[in-house]
């Protein structure tokens, strides 16, 4: 659950990312000034409209300035906001920089990896940029019940590998908008062949997932239908009405999951590679670091593992 | 059944992408790019959007805190308990059978939104009787932010996801072929008391409809008999009560008579919700004032005339030249006004015999020559005395509705008229205007225009005249007392000595004891004059039988004796007495 301070910071933000105009009158409340659309009515058009709306986060600070709206985690003004939100930041296209210091990768990657060759480190490394698909989910897990839950996987589009909670990993990253000009590693992955990828991750999550919500909804649809059954085995019944209510029984409690994209982003993140000299004179190991992932590879060769 | 029992793979879960990756794929093409940070707030809006499951916190409350606190509106402990209970125990299949005023409509209402708000609801349908349409619709766009589109004409079913529509437009065929096909969320139905027999289109139509989850609201689950009971719940969850065999062995001793009530009452309490006035739920103090007054020589004469003219005629019976309703109706209209009675005299002078029609025209010459009614003198006098205040007139009858307006209307007094035959818009912009303009202080009220219509804005009741049944004379007082009314109210009833009225209101008021709300009471007088004698023709009866005003005062007492009797005995067929 939110606290009073986490709604107001997301509350600010939302305002920022918009445009809108805004005063922190003190620590209890908000002044925002916001566009609204006011739909067509009768004969006359849709217009956009200037509404200032006086925002508190605490019913303590409602009584403080009286007129005042309070907004909480449920309340419509919230919801409001969260709606108003969808319309922005569908997509995205960022790059990431990484500021190269010698020692500091360099123990960066053997705290991750202690016994990593030192030949590595003799020379010094080249750097590109690694494409990656990210996406936000919500998968809904829906019975007679609702349960959801937001998935956040990026996908390598070289090596195909799904990473879990992605953007957790690029949080506190500098972003910068736009494709890198050259040093781009090539794809191997289109995107529809990315997306594949990704919804059998979303797939492999479903099935990973406890399957106590379905169990239990499955007692609930045996129960219903066992009570249907009551009523329908005298002889005078119509069978064909008991099939229908059956069916809408079972439309009713069976389990879905429904998964629907909140929104998509090409990302470039930084890739640190290192060669060691060959032992037989042949391909040069490689290492690639990806500072941002916290993630070795390629040891040995230039494969992933 | 084993066919419909599933396998593990059968119920095992779906996956459905609801994003087509083509789209997605066009999407990233056209390169509509937005900031890192938008990003992160769009994902982060979305994971605040997140339903986690149910818990015993209703969304609906803090969703719609602002919306009801500049309405000052605060959901009732019991309409809170209420849905809790609905959406989790009772797993959304519910009959809301609260008495009458205490918030039924809220509760749906809730419901609803609650639904909407998890994500859980989306196509709506409620049915109601036509005459509540706009009000419910009213309702849902105040208080829930719910935004219904009204039913009507060529409806286009399919397009719309939150609908009001009557029974009477629904079960029409070409509407109820396309209303079976399609797949409800939620399906509310109002009145759900007319769906006891399962012979009938309305009970098909609701039973066919295919749906999640399911409300019923009624006040009176229960009125005449169990089977009509075991029908509407069986609406509901078919085989909550067994087939029909088993509870006919097991629950009904006759069709009205109930046995193993204890089992009968935890089976019902599964389906159903019943919440009655009492300590937990309190209204204002109702006040009531018995307003008698002495009519004129020429009013008497006209009500002698006319009461001989029924006695007369109702004694003929089978040979009578006029319908025994007719009847009771002019005998309750020259109770009412001259006008009222001189509707129907003119009615049937134009059927009558010629015998017959000297008599009745002469009646109605009689009648004519009253310009004015010495209840209006009453009326006036009441107004006067209440100043600024808001009042409604009831009356059964057009004809003294139109007097009681022209009258105001001579003495510079406006008023607004609500009546059945007014059209829905028209409706709700008297009530509007009514509730909103000052200028209109009272509004006149028919029996048929009062229907299901929630006044509680006004505290103030004129009944310019009685309706013979109880049951009508307390719907008419609920449009004011009932939740919301945070008043209290005053209601004035019109009595003329020497007539049945003065008769009847002290029935009224001595035996049924109708203004002390003891509904359950009420409920059971009715139920107990069943069908074939009804509490009116009881009444007339009495009327009829007498020839002196004493024999009336006896015969009325032997009613009233009657009902104290069925009133203290042990307790009839009631859902009250069931659960």
């Amino acid at each position: 659950m939110l606290t009073p301070e986490e709604v107001k910071r997301f509350i600010i933000t939302t305002l920022q990312v918009s445009g809108a105009s805004y005063r922190q009158v003190d620590e209890d409340l908000l002044l925002a000034e916001v566009t609204v659309e006011i739909p067509p009515l009768f004969f006359d058009p849709a217009r956009l409209e200037k509404h200032t709306l006086n925002l508190v986060f605490t019913p303590e600070a409602g009584a403080v300035y009286p007129g005042s709206e309070l907004v909480v985690p449920g309340s419509y003004r919230l919801n409001w906001f969260l709606e108003g939100i969808k319309e922005r930041g569908n997509y995205t296209l960022q790059r990431f920089s990484y500021e190269f210091q010698p020692a500091k990768t360099q123990q960066e990657i053997e705290e991750l990896l202690p016994a990593v060759r030192q030949d590595f480190f003799l020379q010094a490394p080249s750097f590109q940029m690694r494409p990656y698909l990210g996406a936000n989910y919500t998968l809904s897990y829906r019975t007679d019940e609702l349960r959801e839950e937001l998935v956040s996987p990026g996908l390598d589009m070289v090596s195909g590998e799904v990473i879990p909670n992605f953007f957790e990993l690029l949080a506190a990253a500098p972003a910068i908008p736009g494709a890198p000009e050259e040093g781009v590693e090539q794809q191997r992955y289109t995107l529809e062949q990315a997306f594949a990828l990704l919804h059998n991750y979303l797939q492999e999550i479903v099935q990973a997932k406890d399957p106590l919500w379905v169990e239990e909804a499955r007692t609930r649809y045996e129960e219903e239908l066992y009570c249907l059954y009551q009523y329908y085995q005298e002889d005078n019944r119509d069978t064909n009405d008991f099939k229908s209510r059956a069916h809408e029984l079972y439309d009713k409690f069976r389990p879905r999951v429904l998964a629907r994209l909140v929104n998509l982003g090409l990302l470039y993140l930084p890739e640190v590679i290192y060669s060691a000299p060959s032992p037989t004179g042949k391909e040069r190991p490689t290492l690639r670091y990806s500072p941002l992932l916290k993630k070795v590879e390629g040891i040995g060769s230039n494969s992933p593992k | 059944m084993k066919s419909f029992l599933t396998t593990e793979s059968e119920f095992s879960p779906q996956f459905e992408l609801l994003t087509n990756p083509g789209e997605m794929i066009t999407g990233i093409h056209r390169q509509q790019w937005d900031s890192w940070e938008a990003f992160l707030l769009r994902a982060r809006a979305a994971s605040l959007s997140l339903f986690t499951g149910f818990n015993d916190q209703l969304l609906v409350n803090t969703y719609l805190q602002e919306r009801w606190r500049q309405a000052g509106l605060v959901p009732y402990e019991h309409q809170e308990a209420t849905v809790k209970r609905v959406i989790g125990e009772l797993r959304g299949r519910a009959i809301l059978a609260d008495e009458v005023g205490l918030g039924k409509t809220i509760e749906a209402g809730m419901i609803i939104k609650e639904y909407t708000l998890r994500g859980l609801a989306k196509k709506i349908l409620i049915l109601t009787p036509a005459s509540l349409c706009r009000q419910w619709a009213a309702e849902l766009s105040q208080k829930f932010a719910l935004y219904p589109v009204l039913a009507k004409g060529d409806f286009n079913w399919e397009r719309y996801e939150l609908v009001i529509a009557s029974l009477d437009l629904a079960k029409q065929e070409k509407h109820r072929r396309v209303i079976e096909e399609l797949y409800y969320d939620l399906l509310v139905v109002d009145e759900a008391h007319k769906l006891k027999n399962p012979s009938t289109r309305n009970w098909q139509l609701v039973s066919r409809i295919r749906k999640k989850f399911f409300l019923l609201l009624t006040a009176t689950p229960l009125q005449n008999d169990l089977k009509e009971l075991f029908n509407l719940i069986s609406l509901l969850r078919p085989g909550q009560l067994g087939s029909y065999r088993h509870f006919r062995k097991n629950f009904m001793e006759d069709k009205r008579t109930a046995k193993n009530p204890e089992e009968l009452r935890s089976l019902i309490s599964r389906v159903m919700i019943r919440n009655k006035r009492g300590p937990q739920i309190n209204l204002p103090a109702r006040k009531v004032a018995t307003m008698p007054l002495t009519p004129s020589p020429k009013e008497i004469e006209l009500y002698q005339k006319i009461t001989n003219f029924v006695r007369a005629q109702y004694r003929k019976k089978e040979k009578a030249a006029v319908n025994p309703l007719t009847l009771l109706t002019l005998q309750r209209e020259v109770c009412s006004s001259s006008f009222a009675a001189a509707t129907t005299l003119c009615k049937l002078s134009q059927k009558a015999g010629e015998e017959e029609a000297v008599k009745i025209l002469s009646l109605m010459e009689l009648g004519g020559s009253l310009q004015e009614n010495t209840k209006m003198n009453l009326v006036d006098e009441i107004l006067t005395h209440l100043g600024e205040e808001k009042v409604i007139i009831f009356t059964e009858f057009l004809a003294t509705q139109q007097y009681i307006h022209a009258r105001l209307k001579r003495k510079g007094i406006p008023a607004l008229t609500f009546d059945g035959s007014m059209s829905a818009s028209k409706k709700d912009f008297t009530l509007g205007r009514f509730r909103r303009d000052p200028a209109y202080r009272v509004l006149i009220c028919t029996e048929s225009g009062g229907e299901g219509v929630n006044l509680q804005f006004c505290r103030t009741m004129i009944n310019y005249d009685l309706p013979w049944n109880p049951m009508r004379l307390e719907q008419r007082i609920g449009r004011i007392h009932r939740l919301g009314q945070t008043r209290e109210v005053f209601v004035y009833n019109l009595v003329t000595q020497g007539t049945i009225e003065e008769h009847l209101l002290k029935l009224l008021l001595e035996k049924v004891r109708l203004f002390e709300v003891v509904i359950g009471n009420l409920q059971k007088i009715i139920t107990c004059f069943g069908k074939e004698k009804s509490f009116e023709s009881r009444i007339m009866g009495a009327l009829v039988a007498a020839e002196t005003e004493a024999e009336l005062t006896r015969n009325l007492e032997i009613l009233g004796a009657e009902i104290l009797e069925k009133l203290e005995s042990p307790p009839a067929l009631t859902i009250d007495t069931l659960l």
